[in-house]
């Protein structure tokens, strides 16, 4: 059962969730009234048009025709409200930030404290470890799950997986083999996003011992994933061919352009979420070694 | 319950911190551990506790050796240099915490022992803004609430108010009676002299003397 000590604990994780469904949930409720009149206008311009094609022959109104009972998918509508211009963007392709500062915070307070002296005496290492890293671990989650709630919502507003408006050119979507694969694919962009993020939150808990300053921690962790993301994106590229620039960039988790395998970007952010687990426990393996360092680190 | 210390010695990198130390520890009796700050009394005390691995020797808890079975000795709590505790969570939820991990104690268990130091009045509020010896109370509340077998109290008066040096003295020769293990460790030579059985004199983490009370 969640009590008000749980909540009190989690204060930080729990306030910056419900923001950030409340703010998907604004986010797809106004995806759902432009549809709604996208597609009224839609209908509308067909009638229009049928009426003025009996008398004049405009291209204008010939392919406003075509788009009769045309509507948007599930996907193109998920990827319109995932890729928004606007806010939408920035919040998940720099979710990596808030992901390592949510994950990393109880972590940090735990370390710098050094109440591990006190667990230590009541549990042995490993399962203090587990607690700690799950509690940090279960992080991952958030995004794959706010990306799911969006998919959701995409659905009840479509109803449908029919991508023909993206194929007349109508509307700019997901590339199309990934459009006729629709539920292969919404599971392996899910799983690639928590794969991912247990890598943010790897090298958060990489870095977190090491430091006594939480915001230094978020920084320096931030600045560790995006050197990672330039020598995947630029050295190695530039190393074996731009080609496989597709293959491994880790930057851009949610448009797909370009990417081109499905299966092959799963398997390899999951080798990648592995190796970064196993280097988080090499890390933290030596329990004398990891007391020494909060020792050195403690507030 | 008995621990002994066989020819300790600790290095880290290349100093030595602990030479060759022997000890034993017996139930019923308090131990104190005097010597210089930087002396090798704490390095000991983690020693015992399993937070660091001896570089030779070994110490057996009743003969068996948990250092190397990567195993915490059952029943021993203790205090280490500054009481580390959760600071925005009260001093109530702290310990409570704690308690849960094992499951041995209820809530009125850890008031109890809340009340006998003190330290009830303070319990709702958050451990960051505690006093310094208000936060060694909750220490030493965190070693003694569970009623282990061996007790560790490292430097435990610091900071305390004199009324609440003596409750814990009290306390502590109450659990003597009772057939605990207690290790003490001061600079302060006359606590240790009031309170302990047997004295060990650390000098350049090495024991040069050992005292036993008549």
């Amino acid at each position: 059962m969640i009590n008000i000590k749980t909540i009190k604990q989690n204060l930080l994780s729990i306030v910056v969730i419900i923001a950030l469904f409340i703010f998907t949930t604004f986010l797809c409720y106004s995806y759902k009234i432009n549809t709604y009149h996208e597609n009224f206008e839609n209908r509308l311009g067909v009638m229009y048009c049928s009426v003025i094609l009996k008398y004049e022959d405009l291209d204008l109104c010939k392919s406003q025709i075509e788009r009769e009972n045309v509507t948007k998918d599930t996907l193109t509508l998920f990827q319109n409200i995932i890729q928004d211009e606007s806010l939408p963007y920035y919040l998940f392709n720099l979710s990596f930030i808030i992901i390592i500062a949510i994950s990393i915070f109880n972590v940090h307070k735990e370390f710098r404290s050094l109440n591990i002296k006190n667990n230590l005496t009541r549990m042995d290492y490993k399962k203090y470890l587990k607690k700690v890293f799950l509690n940090s671990y279960s992080h991952s989650l958030i995004i794959p799950l706010l990306v799911l709630y969006v998919f959701i919502w995409a659905y009840s507003i479509s109803g449908s997986f029919d991508y023909i408006g993206v194929t007349k050119g109508f509307y700019y979507s997901f590339p199309i083999e990934f459009l006729k694969i629709p539920f292969q694919f919404i599971i392996c962009y899910i799983l690639n996003l928590f794969f991912i993020n247990i890598v943010y939150i790897s090298i958060g808990l990489l870095v977190v011992k090491n430091n006594k300053n939480y915001i230094v921690s978020v920084i320096e962790s931030c600045i560790i994933f995006l050197a990672l993301v330039m020598f995947m994106s630029y050295v190695l590229p530039f190393m074996f061919g731009n080609k496989i620039y597709f293959y491994i960039d880790i930057f851009d988790m949610f448009s797909y352009f370009g990417r081109p395998s499905l299966s092959f970007f799963t398997i390899y952010c999951f080798i990648l979420s592995i190796i970064s687990i196993l280097l988080v426990y090499f890390s933290y393996r030596n329990q004398e070694k990891t007391i020494l360092i909060l020792e050195k680190n403690k507030y | 319950m008995k621990i002994t210390v066989k020819n300790l010695s600790k290095k880290f990198k290349r100093e030595n911190v602990l030479e060759n130390v022997n000890a034993t520890f017996e139930s019923g009796k308090i131990y104190g551990l005097v010597g210089r700050n930087g002396s090798g009394k704490s390095v000991f005390l983690k020693i015992l506790c399993g937070f660091y691995k001896p570089t030779d020797g070994e110490v057996l808890f009743d003969d068996v050796n948990y250092a190397e079975k990567n195993e915490f000795p059952p029943n021993l709590r203790a205090l280490i240099e500054n009481p580390s505790f959760l600071p925005d969570l009260t001093g109530f939820e702290n310990l409570e915490l704690l308690a849960k991990i094992q499951n041995k104690i209820d809530e009125k268990q850890i008031l109890k022992t809340m009340n006998d130091l003190n330290l009830l009045v303070e319990k709702d509020k958050q451990y960051f803004k505690y006093s310094l010896g208000m936060k060694q109370k909750l220490g030493i509340a965190q070693v003694l609430m569970e009623n282990p077998d061996i007790i560790i109290l490292d430097e435990p008066f610091n900071g305390v108010e004199e009324k609440s040096v003596g409750v814990i003295k009290k306390i502590l020769l109450e659990l003597k009676k009772e057939n605990k293990i207690i290790i003490l460790s001061s600079h302060i030579k006359e606590d240790i002299n009031e309170l302990a059985d047997v004295v060990y004199f650390f000098d350049n983490g090495e024991v040069k003397r050992k005292n036993e009370k008549e």
